[in-house]
């Protein structure tokens, strides 16, 4: 299929070479590099969201070296040393059996982190097939889909997620979906409306007069350039999802030993506090973990989507 | 208005048989049964109890039953407390829940629209930035982990109130805090969001000129409106408070519904599982419709259609 800006075979030469064979690709993305642009120069103005960028970003190098980072191993069990409070020994002190915590909290955040990442990418998925199909096709079809997420939409999930957790049994691969299964509702909304504004614009009428069929109008026209607003969205689900997935985790519902998550490691706090040992590092270090992630992707979040959709504001 | 109303009553029905159904054969799929938990039972009285609870006719023939008992809104009974039935277990579980609903509802709205109003009227000043800061950590602190910090600060370290159980006010105080503390911390917000928008106005202005007393100007002029987006924002609220209430009640040992969900839930309890969810959904949606009709009662501009 032949590119559909004029100046595609001067101006940008590299960025033609490098694509070759996807024409259609490199024109969109060209077209969309200045408004990357300017959305990164608007996040970097944002304080905000910059320091949430950055704490995030350390979070996820943390997890990423946790296993040369850890001061002890994983499973490493020392019942002399349980419950310590915290020392220079162990900086967040010891558990139940006497393992470090904040080796815990630096292998709970991998889970915790990975949970928040694929599940919110599950639901991304989802939500965007959805929307797009309902959006793009129309008419009955979108009536009929669109209903059905007003539906969903009046279920409380979490009861849901419970139940898909004890029918699909703990693992880890079911979180993952579980999660995400629940939460594309919003998302294929949004990926609705922006369709709706998308598809009659030139260049996808442009598109469609060159022979290109829904699948390839969809896949290369207005997908990409529907990203922003998507983008923003999922940022802010992936606290949502964190949160969900400590939730369950408390409940006993979600990860499940040997593996642990800032859920399940507060769960472990909460369960061994009484009012003769009062433990408190055990619930205080993994909630200020899971509290300060939370706090600098909601940051990030809105900065994202006032630098890249001004207009969501009103909608989310 | 009342059109409304009915039509959105109408619309309940098939939501909550959509729920009904769904619940039905998602927990029904569940492998393994509520009464292989402990140990293995003799195959004589398994029998007995798989023919008294009726789980050997066809799948078909439990949903019919199933849906016709929820019709005269009979939930069934218990697989795990034998003797009781469902409808017990909530009539008994359900005030218990509710009263810390309200109780944690009521707390949010009071913390939050009051904080809210003096940060937006001391606008700028450490007040303000302090109500906003702690507005700030509360919004991103997990209920089940500000529970137990609570607990250990009230009652391990302070003893002010008692450690857990039901039964007393003061009973209800602790977890209704722990509940509400994310929804005033965002209450708060929204409020001071919308009354530095409103306070700038012409009509406050006016207010102001007439000669009203700040009390008057405040809470009776531009609170009105900027109170706008925090209704809109009961309807999440209120769905945040329910789901949350299943964690803050197993932290603090309340026995309301969504302690009976949880263990049912873990028991495979079919019949409580199913009951409870049911419960929860109708009180769900049905609070979202008393959102709505409150929002176009506070913005007469708003149309329900």
């Amino acid at each position: 299929m032949p590119t559909l800006t004029p100046e595609s075979s001067s101006a940008k030469a590299p960025v033609q070479a490098d694509a070759a064979g996807r024409l259609a690709v490199p024109a969109v993305a060209r077209a969309g590099a200045s408004l990357w642009r300017d959305a990164w120069r608007r996040l970097l103005r944002n304080r905000a969201a910059v320091f949430g960028a950055v704490v995030i970003a350390f979070l996820i190098a943390i997890c990423l070296a946790t296993p040369y980072l850890a001061p002890y191993s994983d499973e490493e069990q020392d019942f002399a040393a349980q419950f310590q409070p915290p020392s220079a020994k162990h900086l967040f002190g010891t558990d139940i059996k006497g393992r470090d915590l904040l080796t815990r909290v630096m292998y709970g955040g991998r889970i915790s982190l990975a949970v928040g990442v694929v599940a919110t990418f599950v639901s991304m998925l989802i939500g965007i097939a959805w929307g797009s199909v309902a959006g793009y096709v129309g008419g009955r079809t979108d009536e009929v889909m669109m209903r059905i997420v007003d539906i969903l939409y009046s279920i409380p999930f979490i009861f849901f997620v419970i139940l898909l957790m004890l029918y699909l049994g703990r693992s880890l691969v079911n979180i993952f979906l579980a999660l995400g299964a629940v939460q594309w509702l919003t998302m294929s909304r949004i990926v609705r409306g922006q369709i709706l504004s998308l598809k009659h614009k030139e260049f996808v009428e442009a598109s469609r007069a060159l022979g290109a069929g829904p699948a390839r109008v969809l896949t290369s026209h207005l997908i990409p350039n529907l990203l922003g607003p998507v983008i923003v969205y999922a940022t802010l689900t992936v606290p949502m999802v964190m949160l969900e997935e400590a939730f369950l985790s408390f409940l006993g519902l979600g990860v499940q030993a040997p593996r642990t998550s800032w859920g399940s490691l507060a769960a472990d706090g909460a369960a061994n506090i009484n009012p003769v040992r009062i433990y408190w590092w055990l619930i205080v270090f993994p909630g200020m973990a899971l509290a300060a992630t939370l706090f600098s992707l909601n940051f990030l979040g809105d900065g994202l989507r006032d630098a890249l959709d001004p207009q969501l504001k009103d909608k989310a | 208005m009342l059109t409304f109303i009915l039509r959105r009553l109408l619309w309940m029905i098939p939501v909550l048989g959509i729920i009904a159904t769904i619940t039905f054969f998602f927990v029904k799929s569940v492998p393994g049964g509520p009464f292989d938990a402990e140990r293995r039972l003799p195959p004589a009285i398994e029998r007995n109890i798989r023919a008294r609870y009726k789980l050997d006719d066809p799948i078909a023939k439990q949903y019919v039953r199933y849906m016709g008992n929820l019709l005269r809104l009979d939930l069934g009974p218990s697989f795990k407390y034998r003797s009781r039935s469902v409808n017990e277990i909530i009539i008994q579980a359900f005030p218990v829940s509710v009263t810390l609903g309200v109780a944690a509802m009521t707390i949010a709205l009071l913390v939050g629209l009051s904080a809210g109003v003096v940060a937006a009227v001391r606008h700028n000043t450490a007040i303000d930035y302090a109500a906003m800061a702690v507005a700030m950590i509360g919004v991103s602190i997990p209920n089940f982990v500000l529970g137990p910090i609570l607990l250990i600060l009230l009652v391990f370290l302070a003893g002010a109130l008692p450690v857990a159980g039901w039964g007393t006010p003061s009973h209800v105080v602790l977890p209704a805090m722990a509940l509400s503390a994310p929804y005033a911390a965002y209450v708060a917000r929204l409020t001071r969001a919308g009354m530095l928008e409103v306070i700038r106005k012409d009509y406050i202005r006016t207010a102001w000129s007439k000669g009203l007393d700040a009390r008057r100007v405040v809470l009776g002029h531009a609170l009105k409106n900027a109170i706008l987006p925090v209704i809109s924002y009961l309807g999440p609220a209120s769905a945040g408070i329910v789901t949350g209430s299943l964690v803050v009640e197993r932290i603090f040992h309340v026995p309301g519904i969504g302690t009976f969900f949880i263990n049912g839930a873990l028991a495979r309890d079919y019949t409580v599982v199913m009951g409870t969810t049911l419960l929860y959904s109708s009180l769900l949606v049905f609070l979202n419709l008393v959102v709505d009709i409150a929002y176009a009662y506070v913005d007469p501009r708003i149309e329900l259609g």
